[in-house]
């Protein structure tokens, strides 16, 4: 499962296609508390966090998540940004970052380089090809 | 800034989503196992198993992500602190 953090409702629609067009089942959060709320709770395989979230910055965010993972290793953490600068210094804190306006391939190729694999957690994932019936 | 009540009910509804379509989706393979049981598959029998293991699994998952709202609330309060010590360190607090 992969979760998109951000508050504009456009976006939103538009990932949740292009995430489960590329085979993970999608979650949102609507601003960096719930996210964070969320990353407590379960695991995923991958993160993007809009910089210009309602509460903290997308950032902030981000170096809470590195802190939680300590040395057992973090959830892959993406930047999705708009007009927002992210910082030079707090770029580690990300494997990438999308620029808004971005393109579904752009995307996928994120999803294709970062996101772990959905296997740990067979019910947030796709069941393999073949489990499920046609049209299911 | 959406208020706490408004938050609960956004979560509450993404778990209800996912809940529903996952919920689908495991009937429509449970049926599809089953219906192939009584051609002595026995890999089918053992995916049924899997399938179920996973529901139970999933049904304890979302007892952790939808709790109480009094859990939710203090546990919400806690995170905001922490990312307010956070984002205070680099001189970007929106919190309040």
């Amino acid at each position: 499962m992969i979760l998109y953090v951000d508050d504009n409702e456009i976006m939103i629609d538009w990932l949740r296609n292009v995430i489960e067009d590329a085979g993970y089942y999608y979650d949102a959060a609507s601003d960096a508390t719930i996210a964070l709320y969320k990353l407590e709770r379960l695991e995923y395989a991958l993160v993007l966090i809009d910089i210009g979230l309602p509460d903290f910055p997308g950032d902030v965010l981000a170096e809470r998540v590195k802190e939680l993972a300590g040395d057992h290793g973090a959830t892959p953490l993406v930047a999705v940004t708009g007009g927002e600068k992210l910082p030079p210094d707090r770029r580690h804190l990300f494997c990438d970052m999308l620029m808004k306006p971005f393109l579904p391939d752009d995307l996928k190729r994120v999803i294709h380089d970062f996101a772990r694999p959905p296997v740990k957690d067979l019910h947030l994932t796709r069941p393999p090809a073949g489990m499920l019936p046609k049209g299911a | 800034m959406e208020s706490i009540d408004g938050k609960i009910g956004g979560l509450g509804a993404t778990i209800e989503t996912k809940t529903s379509t996952l919920a689908a989706k495991l009937d429509a393979v449970t049926s599809h196992l089953t219906s192939r049981i009584d051609d002595g598959n026995e890999d089918c029998r053992k995916n049924i198993g899997a399938v179920q293991e996973q529901v139970r699994a999933f049904q304890v998952e979302v007892g952790r992500l939808y709790p109480s709202r009094t859990e939710f609330e203090a546990r919400y309060n806690e995170i905001r602190e922490d990312l307010r010590d956070i984002a205070r360190g680099r001189g970007g607090d929106r919190g309040d």
